[in-house]
């Protein structure tokens, strides 16, 4: 059996090729739906359809363009093949209902076109099932009258009473991406500022605050891969997450996934009608919370899971055991270890320093970095021989440890830049371009691409120095995928990220490349500028993420 | 500074301080030990060059001296020391606004023990003050009021004045502005105000205050000074805003008031009457108003929009415009109508108090916006 494959990305302006696991997801589901053995499914055709905001806004005309052209390449469709349409839905993109109608017409009209050649069958995945009475199912439906349609989506939920193992479906299709465990490790935050705690009765402060807000939905995808067996109609997931938003919109999700009761056990009572327990927690350190908490059941839970710990007490391979509750012996599993700086009872230095105290809903206005935080993390990091220099210098023999620093505080200068673009209104369709590299470039655009939802093209450091050092002979590997992506008509605009900027010689190569390939460049957005007096003419759309000062005394 | 160009990017210190910044990075220096030579070099750079930034001379050359410490060769640190020990001789003689003085954003001073019960209850502040915070007598809480507009929260310093008349008023406030960096002083409490225009529980925001007191004695008789002094532009700006919101206008305060008027207080304002919350001229003198016609006359000599009239606000808001200049308001709550029903009306008085707080609350959380927003 041939299947053909066509995954459309709206808010997506690059055209990322499928990896081995998403096609192995799609695999199952062919093999599921088609009745036949995993091994007999042949994928014909494979493409990602990226869909820009900018376009959709335009009418939405290129994405009914876009799949009717992917659909005329599959070059011999039978009766008997199966389309499998993956819709994914980014989280920064626009008018989501609007596109879906053009992607849907591209169907119709190509079903209506080849009368003779419609496959057999076809899949679509989304987000949700449309409502009964939207134009959407009316447009399915009559999509339907032509071959036999499964609409399927992201929980497993069919309208049309195809029966599939849901919780199987989902486990698949959350496997098929990174696993959320990794995806939690690389998205939490740990933020830097002064923040304040109830201890033993009196007021802390602490320096850092674990935040889980780009990772919400990891946490809920991670908590029902973790519960999917065990929850049943009498389990009671108990959650305590006051500190945590995060943790209470992630546990919140699971309502519609797990048939189980949900209950925030700081706030709400325990019902009458429950068998066993599960109690999540966004954070364990000395147990005292947990003591309290196991005070309110009248049993024993079954399962207790903390996303965070610090490492006081007992605590191997990621389970923390506290010997004196009220049940003896308990372990928690957690799955981040924590590190909880205090930094003593009021006033701490942050308080004598006059650095007003923050929650995290402040933090997240605040782009850029205080000079607290940025040198307290590059004294942490300390210095070393500067890596990757340009080819055409010697390395800075005491330059920042930067692979270091961004080790630790990756996701936290991540996510200073997204607050950045965000306060600065760049269009959620800029690209983002940044130099490649296994050092700390790569470790930047890693934690960008992560927690950005945004698309990311990173351009080898060896192609940035000859566009730098001007070289007029240039031979650019145009069959790259960088560089395919780059030039890419969906890329229109972009923003340059660079790390450490010393003597702004990545920043020219970027720009000097972009401006070639007629992109507009709408922000250069370094860590640091070490150079701000060097004469550029990019300053006016220059956004250092700690700004460096320089005087000149002559 | 001449000679000396500033460069930077964009939109440098739109959010720290330099003050702050530079504070902050001398802490690292002096307080974290093996640090490498370069780095210091690093942070003795980037604290040097933020310093000219720092508008406070004095505290200015203090940085600077202190960072020179990192700077020159070891051989010669002793004669930093020496310019140390004199800089710090002559800055202990004189206060100054600098590192030491610790900043709040907000000073909220009420009159009598009624309305700081009032404004303790409305804050929720514990019954006994910070010690470490008391100077000269004076008691201070700390607090924390949530700020919408510039998403963080206010840093409040609380006190009490302890008695009626101007002169208490202007020491109090003096106290406070020689130990704390403050950013906006609030005085907070209740007024009487002319039954005709205003009612119990009212709360009138002074854009104005008139010193009604000032006079020359004249052969002919006294012939009338008064001084007039208005709030702060920006303040007067962001009020009207304030007042406009559909939540405040037309009464619509009471609303807001009510349910927490039900839980602190016994005694109620009467149910019916809405709650306006209005800007307008406030009578300051040293006459506690309590006959039939005062009040009026008072009004008709001064200003016909005057609405409330009270004991402290010049006082106030005379040691506020003495250097170091601070922005200032004043929130009143109609206790009375400043006749002979006055001590019938006295059972009001923390209504009132919680009405001039609860509208103070309210500007603080949504409309407040420090006008010189220099820190994070």
């Amino acid at each position: 059996m041939d299947i053909h494959i066509f995954k459309c990305e709206l808010g997506s302006t690059v055209p990322e090729p499928l990896t081995d696991k998403e096609i192995e997801f799609y695999n199952w589901l062919a093999s599921t739906i088609l009745g036949v053995a995993a091994v007999d499914v042949n994928v014909i055709s494979d493409s990602n359809i990226p869909i820009t905001n900018k376009q959709i806004e335009e009418g939405g005309g290129a994405a009914y363009k876009a799949l009717i052209d992917c659909l005329n390449s599959i070059p011999k469709l039978k009766n008997d093949d199966l389309i499998v349409l993956d819709i994914e839905v980014r989280k920064l993109s626009l008018l989501r209902a609007h596109s879906l109608i053009h992607i849907f017409s591209a169907l119709k009209s190509y079903f209506d076109l080849h009368a003779g050649l419609v496959p057999g069958k076809c899949v679509i995945l989304l987000e949700d099932l449309p409502p009964d009475k939207d134009l959407i199912n009316n447009l399915l439906k009559d999509i339907a009258k032509t071959t036999s349609l499964f609409i399927i989506d992201q929980d497993g939920r069919s309208d049309d009473g195809f029966a599939i193992d849901r919780s199987e479906f989902k486990k698949r299709r959350l496997l098929s991406k990174r696993l959320p465990r990794e995806r939690i490790r690389q998205k939490m935050i740990k933020q830097w500022g002064h923040f304040q705690k109830r201890y033993n009765d009196k007021n802390i402060c602490i320096r850092n605050f674990y935040d889980g807000q780009y990772c919400e939905e990891d946490v809920s995808e991670y908590l029902f891969l973790e519960f999917q067996e065990v929850a049943t109609r009498e389990t009671i997931i108990c959650y305590h997450s006051k500190k945590s938003p995060w943790l209470r919109r992630a546990v919140l999700a699971l309502k519609r996934q797990l048939d189980c009761m949900i209950i925030d056990i700081s706030n709400e009572d325990l019902p009458n009608n429950y068998n066993n327990i599960i109690l999540v927690l966004d954070f364990i350190d000395s147990g005292n919370t947990l003591i309290r908490l196991l005070d309110k059941f009248d049993k024993k839970p079954e399962k207790i899971l903390s996303i965070l710990a610090t490492r006081y007490g007992e605590c191997n391979a990621g389970i923390k055991t506290f010997r004196n509750t009220p049940y003896g012996e308990v372990n928690v599993d957690y799955l981040l270890e924590a590190e909880y700086k205090k930094i003593g009872d009021q006033p701490c230095y942050l308080c004598e320093l006059n650095i007003p105290r923050d929650e995290l809903q402040a933090l997240s206005v605040s782009g850029k970095i205080r000079s607290l935080d940025f040198w307290e993390m590059v004294t942490e990091a300390g210095l070393c021989e500067e890596i990757n220099p340009p080819d055409y210098r010697e390395p800075i023999p005491q330059a920042i440890n930067c692979v270091k620093l961004l080790t630790e505080n990756g996701t936290f200068i991540a996510s200073r830049i997204l607050q950045l673009m965000e306060q600065n209104h760049f269009p959620l369709d800029s690209t983002i371009v940044c130099p490649s590299g296994e050092d700390c470039s790569g470790l930047l655009s890693n934690k960008l691409s992560l927690l950005l939802s945004q698309d990311i093209i990173t351009v080898p450091r060896d192609v940035i120095n000859i566009y730098a050092n001007e070289i007029q002979s240039r031979e650019i590997l145009t069959q790259e995928e960088w560089y395919i992506k780059l030039c890419s008509p969906t890329v229109q605009s972009c923003i340059i990220i660079d790390d450490f900027s010393v003597t702004g010689s990545t920043i020219k190569g970027l720009l000097s490349l972009i401006t070639e390939l007629e992109k507009s460049i709408l922000a250069v957005i370094p860590i640091i500028d070490f150079a701000p007096h060097i004469g550029k003419d990019y300053t006016d759309r220059l956004y250092p993420l700690y700004e460096w000062s320089e005087i000149n005394l002559g | 500074m001449s000679g000396v160009k500033l460069i930077w990017g964009n939109y440098f210190m739109s959010q720290e301080s330099p003050l702050i910044s530079c504070n902050s990075i001398l802490h690292l220096l002096e307080g974290t030990s093996e640090i490498d030579l370069d780095l210091k070099s690093m942070m003795v750079h980037d604290l040097l060059s933020k310093s000219y930034l720092i508008e406070d001379k004095t505290a200015r050359d203090a940085i600077i001296l202190r960072a020179l410490r990192y700077t020159v060769p070891e051989y010669f640190s002793p004669l930093i020391s020496m310019l140390k020990d004199e800089d710090q001789a002559g800055l202990e003689e004189q206060p100054t606004r600098q590192k030491e003085m610790k900043h709040y954003d907000v000073l909220i001073m009420t009159v009598i023990p009624n309305e700081f019960w009032s404004l303790k209850k409305a804050l929720d502040l514990p019954e006994d003050s910070n010690l470490e915070l008391a100077r000269d007598e004076v008691q201070f809480w700390e607090t924390e009021i949530r700020n919408d507009k510039i998403k963080r929260n206010l840093r409040c310093l609380v006190s009490m004045i302890g008695d009626a008349r101007n002169v208490n008023a202007a020491l109090t406030v003096s106290t406070a502005m020689k130990y704390y960096d403050i950013g906006l002083a609030v005085l907070v409490g209740i007024a009487a105000g002319p039954e005709i225009f205003v009612k119990v529980g009212d709360v009138i925001i002074g854009n104005q205050i008139i010193d009604y007191e000032g006079n020359r004695i004249e052969p002919t008789g006294p012939q009338k000074r008064p001084e007039v002094i208005s709030i702060d532009g920006g303040l007067f700006k962001q009020i009207s805003y304030f007042l406009a919101r559909d939540e405040i206008m037309d009464g619509n305060f009471a609303n807001f008031y009510r349910p927490i008027e039900e839980e602190l207080l016994s005694v109620k304002l009467p149910k019916s009457s809405k709650i306006n919350i209005k800007r307008a001229p406030i009578l300051a003198g040293e006459k506690l108003i309590a006959d039939h016609d005062t009040l009026q006359e008072l009004i008709d000599k001064y200003h016909q929009e005057a609405r409330a009239a009270e004991m402290e606000s010049i006082g106030f808001a005379l040691a506020c415009e003495n250097p170091p200049k601070i922005p200032w308001l004043v929130f009143r709550g109609i206790s009375d109508y400043g006749n002979p029903k006055k001590r019938n009306q006295k059972k009001y008085q923390k209504n009132a108090a919680l009405s001039a707080i609860l509208a103070l609350i309210k500007y603080l959380e949504g409309h407040y916006s420090p006008l010189n927003l220099k820190e994070f």
